[in-house]
């Protein structure tokens, strides 16, 4: 496999894991943040923004602190560690724009949904996801969409392993730094793989807008 | 049978009844659909509520565990599925109330195509199908023509589910209760027969301002009345104030009804009498006091009500 499709075949696993990753801690989180109040909620929003308003390389800084040689889940330098990074730098935005969908769920059809013998999680799965599929897909796509171009945190947290953490923006990187490699096949995959994911996510945002 | 002992702030109701058609009746801002969703467990208040002797606030049980089926006032249909998985989202969809509400047309359609009385229909067959125990209707009725009005009376019959059913119209009372609580400012004001309750001042205000109609069932009316136009549903109702008494009878006169019968009982509220006549059915007519005495009406007197062909209608 040549370099350029190595690092296009990782940059599409790591931001996939990692916006599967969001997305299992996402879907619940949004929802609390959406239908209930807690002592402590104003916190927890503000951490959940926190990988969007850090420098990466702060992020990346306190992940290798976290998951660092010695720890507990010493992931630092690894695939799953790529994936990691993608993950939380993209969580914030999956959950706000998730969050927005969920509370733009109508309660009254979540009653509804009660009234009919549903328990709470039947509801959950039948009425309010389903409503706030468009919101589900557009996160999971801004995600994804942030961790394909996610470079200061990856590189600080997982490194720049050829064929383990070097996706497509470090693979740029490191051709930039290296004389005689021609950086522009790379850019050219990145910036159409970005365009890709936006164009994907409004065709599934009309088809579920549609089906309305 | 139905225990409430309910303490909200808004809706504060102790009740008991055997009946299994309860309707509860009161103008709007009654407290009324609060009552209905604290039988639900959607509204949590404090107090008591028993359905068929089931404990259902202490402990709380939630609404999804209280097997009701409930009619919503604005319907709440699901958006994101047609009108079979609406129907069919806690069941299977009941086939006797598809075919009486007329929806087998409908089943494909999605919920933004269909108009206000279309969905009130899905939601009864929705709320029929999840296999309820009790029923609660909020404004079943409401936004439905004569006829379908008239084929959900029959649908409900035919089910015979016990319900409990919230409105602010006297007509559905009568078609839909065997007894009514009438509430009013999230207070009770009387339980029992409705007209028996007409002889307190409030209630009979009440029922005057939604309108205190006599309803005739079509069978009944067969023989006795002449309707203008074409049958158009299963229930005549007719406005007491469109019934004239006389003591004698009448000569020739445009009027196609002049019914002969006796005077079964007068009730005087608010400035008017209402008397009941036995003409074959039962009617109420509404009088001036001044005519009463002039015609010296008192129960057992014969008299001929006389009845527009027009000012029948069809419900």
């Amino acid at each position: 496999m040549s370099p350029e499709l190595s690092a296009l075949v990782l940059s599409l696993e790591v931001a996939a894991l990692g916006t599967l990753g969001a997305a299992l801690l996402g879907v619940p989180l949004a929802w609390v943040l959406a239908r209930r109040e807690f002592l402590g909620k104003a916190l927890v929003e503000a951490f959940v923004v926190l990988p969007l308003v850090l420098p990466p390389v702060v992020t990346g800084f306190a992940l290798l602190w976290l998951f660092g040689r010695g720890s507990v889940f010493p992931i630092a330098f690894t695939t799953v560690g790529a994936a990691l990074v993608a993950g939380v730098m993209g969580f914030p935005l999956f959950v706000r724009t998730l969050r927005v969908a969920f509370e733009a769920v109508d309660p009254r059809l979540e009653q509804a949904a009660r009234s009919l013998g549903a328990n709470p999680l039947v509801t959950f799965r039948r009425v309010t996801l389903p409503l706030a599929a468009p919101g589900l897909v557009a996160g999971a796509l801004l995600c994804f969409a942030r961790a394909l171009g996610e470079f200061g945190a990856t590189i600080t947290f997982a490194g720049n392993i050829e064929g383990e953490t070097r996706t497509l923006t470090l693979a740029i990187w490191s051709a930039m730094q290296s004389p005689g490699v021609d950086p522009w096949p790379l850019v050219g995959l990145s910036a159409a793989l970005s365009v890709g994911a936006v164009v994907l996510g409004e065709v599934l945002l009309r088809r579920a807008r549609r089906s309305r | 049978m139905i225990e409430l002992d309910l303490r909200g702030d808004f809706c504060r109701v102790q009740v008991r009844s055997e009946a299994r058609r309860i309707a509860v009746f009161g103008p709007s801002g009654a407290g009324k659909t609060t009552l209905l969703h604290a039988v639900a467990g959607l509204t949590r208040l404090d107090g008591r509520v028993a359905l068929s002797g089931r404990e259902l606030n202490t402990p709380f049980v939630p609404a999804w565990a209280r097997r009701i089926g409930l009619v919503f006032q604005d319907d709440r249909l699901f958006p994101h599925l047609d009108v079979r998985a609406n129907i069919g989202f806690a069941g299977t969809p009941d086939a006797d109330a598809i075919e009486a509400l007329e929806l087998g047309e409908l089943l494909d359609r999605t919920i933004a195509g269909l108009s206000g009385g279309e969905r009130r229909r899905v939601a009864l067959a929705r709320a029929l199908s999840s296999d309820p125990e009790w029923l609660l209707l909020d404004e079943p009725l409401t936004g439905l023509d004569g006829p379908r009005r008239a084929r959900v009376v029959e649908l409900l019959q035919a089910k015979g589910l016990p319900h409990l059913l919230v409105t602010h119209t006297v007509m559905d009372v009568l078609r839909l209760s065997d007894e009514v609580l009438v509430l009013d400012g999230g207070r009770l004001l009387g339980q029992g027969d409705f007209f028996e309750l007409c002889a307190d001042e409030r209630i009979f205000a009440l029922a005057d301002q939604s309108g205190l109609d006599n309803l005739v069932g079509a069978e009944a009316a067969r023989d006795l009345l002449r309707v203008a136009g074409p049958r158009a549903g299963q229930a005549l109702s007719i406005r007491p104030e469109d019934i004239i008494l006389a003591a004698d009878p009448p000569g020739r006169m445009s009027a196609r009804n002049v019914l002969e019968g006796r005077v079964v009982s007068l009730l005087e509220v608010h400035g008017r009498v209402l008397v009941e006549v036995d003409v074959g059915v039962s009617l109420r007519a509404s009088l001036t006091p001044a005519a009463v005495s002039e015609l010296a009406l008192a129960p057992g007197r014969p008299v001929h009500a006389i009845i527009k062909a027009t000012a029948i209608r069809w419900v």
